[in-house]
């Protein structure tokens, strides 16, 4: 991604995406008229643990907003990695609609520390199986930031500060 | 009017034109050529136009409602390569940088709002003064937060009680300035408050707060303090101006000032004491007169009890030395008495023994009478034989004489024979006639002799009742005796009493002189307080006690047996009366 690049979807409560913008059709290498109504994941890159999104979610549907390191897939099966942050979208009855994410170009350093991170939870993920695979994994993570004495947006202001 | 509308009115317009253009040319196939190409134009520009109608409603549908404030709306399905395209695009990206922008800052503020100071906007991807504004939101978040920081340190420091501390340099001037004015104003006050506490620990109560400057509650504060020093200054001048008029023996004087609270309760306590006090002192003037008096009158009575005591004390050496005079006569008596009880008995012995004699003498004289019988009738024959033997004597002479010489030896002898008969018979004659006169003294001794037993045994008598007095008298002296050693250990125990009796005369005497004294001072002292109206007698003058002198020491040449040992158990003269009996 580019300094400049600034990628901006929406989607609705079940995750189907309801905008992209320019940015996202060009990195996604879908067309605008095939990302609408497609599944967000139809960008989800297989090196993710399922214990980052099921964090994500889990703050989304919360009403939290969430900021993440995400790897993603092209339609390519090329990757690019992004500084996700996503919040819930209300309408004006306070009703929550949607979600709104924006992801920006990550800082480098940041993805060295995230991706060996994100490879020993996928690897734990895979070797105890589906069943406990989000289990196992977010407990790294809490363990992780256990061990750092950190919050997770914490860690990952700090991450991206450095 | 809508872009939409206005596209129409265009093609509505460009239609018009053309047929007017048809109708004004000359040539029909021209002109009808010309309507065709016209139609066609008209049909393309109609379904360009409603494209563009419906790409252009979409942007105005998002127009509209980012009019109304909302923000969601994006323009979607954009045909690629429509003219609006870019336009639709721009439209789309400038609200995806003003959503972003303001999730950023909304997100931002609401967790600022609720002391959560950990959320950085992100500017990154923004452009032109999008990410100016988040930066700037960013700069006031961290502004805050050093503030709140700063005001948590001095919010902590109060809540420990630590009113030196004080916003960093780093917090925000004005904001610096009011927090730390109102620390240096709150401390300053509160300094005063505790310089007044400190003087008021000193016993100061001048202090007072300066007011100058003092806002709001401080300023109240500082009133009520100054109001409160005021009114504690009052009752404490008040407290000490009575309390000094106490000093000055005055104990009429009272707090008079209106206070509250304890003020009033240590007014109350103190005007009660006040009068308590007078009226004790009232009571003890009295009662230091009465004590006074009666001291005196003890004095008095002791003075009397001394010179009684020590009279008597003499009188009881006197009677002890009476006694014991008394004592030896009775004790000689008793001996005198013993010794002639002692004689009658023995002159009853002797009496009785010259009875026995005198018995014996009687038998002996019946004895000798009967002897003297015997006797008579032995010289009786005695006569006889002397008569014989004259006879005989007669005879041998006779018969000598016829045998002549041969015999007149025997004449001799017989004459001597006969002469000696003649002698015996005589005797004889003489012993009968002795005998005869002797019985009859016999007989006159014996009436005599029974005369004396007589007597004897009247003497005998009287010696025995005399012996009897004698022993009675010689009993009663010893009963005398006894009666005199009680009496002489009664003196004795008396004389120790007595002397006991004197050391405590002595000692009630300085007693009640001290006493007389000591109510004396006390009065003095008591006199030196004003009461008021209370009514009180004089105090006597304590110069009659000692007038009375210190009361004679009773000396006694005998020490007390038992000296005051027993003083517990010796009764306290009680009053003079009894003691001017005894």
């Amino acid at each position: 991604m580019r300094k400049e690049d600034f990628i901006v979807s929406k989607t609705d409560l079940s995750g189907r995406i309801t905008y992209g913008n320019r940015i996202f059709i060009e990195f996604s290498g879908y067309t605008e008229k095939e990302l609408l109504g497609a599944q967000h994941n139809i960008i989800r890159h297989p090196d993710m643990p399922r214990a980052v999104f099921q964090l994500l979610w889990d703050t989304i549907q919360a009403g939290k907003e969430i900021f993440a390191y995400v790897k993603n897939m092209s339609k390519d099966g090329g990757f690019y990695w992004v500084f996700a942050n996503v919040t819930p979208s209300y309408d004006v009855n306070r009703n929550l609609v949607g979600y709104y994410s924006v992801r920006r170009k990550p800082n480098p350093k940041a993805i060295e520390v995230v991706s060996g991170l994100y490879q020993v939870m996928l690897a734990e993920e895979q070797r105890v199986g589906a069943k406990d695979a989000i289990a196992t994994s977010t407990q790294i993570l809490v363990d992780t930031l256990t061990e750092k004495g950190l919050s997770y947006e914490e860690l990952i202001f700090a991450l991206e500060a450095s | 009017m809508g872009i939409v509308q206005t596209s129409w009115l265009m093609a509505g317009m460009a239609l018009v034109a053309s047929i007017f253009a048809a109708v004004v040319s000359e040539g029909s196939v021209v002109s009808l050529l010309l309507v065709a190409v016209t139609v066609g134009v008209l049909i393309v520009g109609l379904r360009a136009l409603k494209a563009d109608q419906a790409i252009l409603e979409k942007m105005e549908h998002v127009a509209v409602d980012a009019n109304r404030g909302i923000l969601e709306s994006r323009v979607t399905h954009i045909p690629v390569g429509h003219r609006y395209e870019e336009c639709a695009w721009a439209i789309n990206e400038m609200m995806d940088q003003t959503e972003t922008v303001f999730r950023d800052v909304s997100t931002t503020l609401n967790r600022m709002v609720v002391g959560d100071y950990g959320r950085h906007p992100q500017p990154v991807g923004l452009r032109g003064l999008f990410p100016e504004i988040l930066v700037t939101v960013d700069d006031v978040q961290e502004r805050v937060k050093k503030t709140m920081d700063s005001l948590a340190h001095v919010m902590a420091g109060l809540g420990d009680g630590d009113l030196g501390v004080r916003m960093g340099d780093d917090v925000e001037a004005l904001f610096r300035d009011q927090v730390n004015g109102a620390m240096v104003s709150i401390d300053e006050v509160l300094k005063q408050f505790g310089e007044i506490v400190k003087q008021l620990e000193q016993g100061d109560c001048s202090g007072r707060v300066e007011l100058d400057g003092v806002k709001g509650d401080l300023h109240q504060l500082g009133v009520n303090i100054n109001q409160s020093m005021e009114f504690f200054g009052a009752a404490v001048t008040e407290t000490v101006m009575v309390a000094e008029r106490m000093k000055g023996g005055d104990l009429t004087a009272r707090i008079e000032g209106e206070f509250r609270g304890m003020l009033r309760t240590l007014k109350e306590s103190i005007n009660t004491t006040q009068a308590k006090f007078a009226e004790i002192v009232g009571s003890v003037r009295t009662s230091a007169t009465g004590v006074n008096s009666n001291a005196l009158e003890v004095s008095n009575g002791s003075q009397d009890l001394a010179s009684r005591t020590a009279e008597q004390a003499a009188s009881l050496e006197q009677t002890a030395a009476s006694m014991e005079q008394i004592s030896s006569t009775v004790n000689l008596s008793a001996d005198n008495a013993v010794q002639a009880s002692q004689l009658a008995e023995d002159s009853v012995h002797h009496v009785t023994e010259g009875t026995s004699v005198i018995s014996r003498a009687v038998e002996a004289m019946e004895g000798i009478n009967e002897s003297s019988s015997k006797i008579s009738e032995i010289i009786s024959l005695i006569d006889g034989i002397a008569f014989q033997t004259n006879l005989l004597a007669l005879n041998a002479a006779v018969e000598a004489a016829r045998a002549g010489e041969h015999g007149r030896g025997f004449a001799v002898v017989a004459g001597e024979v006969r002469s000696l008969a003649q002698r015996s018979a005589d005797a004889a004659k003489d012993i009968k006639g002795l005998i005869e006169n002797s019985s009859i003294r016999i007989e006159e001794g014996s009436r005599l002799v029974g005369e004396s037993g007589k007597s004897l045994d009247a003497i005998q008598n009287s010696i025995k009742k005399m012996n009897d007095i004698a022993r009675e008298i010689a009993l009663s002296a010893k009963e005398q005796t006894q009666g005199i050693e009680q009496v002489n250990s009664a003196v004795t125990q008396l004389d120790s009493v007595t002397q006991e009796n004197a050391a405590l005369v002595e000692e009630t005497a300085a007693s009640s002189e001290h006493l007389s004294r000591q109510a004396d001072q006390l009065s003095e002292m008591v006199s030196f307080f004003d009461v008021g109206v209370l009514k009180t007698a004089p105090a006597e003058p304590s110069a009659r006690v000692k007038k009375a002198g210190k009361a004679a020491p009773v000396t006694m040449k005998k020490p007390p047996k038992a000296q005051l040992a027993k003083r517990s158990a010796v009764a306290t003269p009680s009053a003079d009366s009894e003691w001017a009996e005894f």
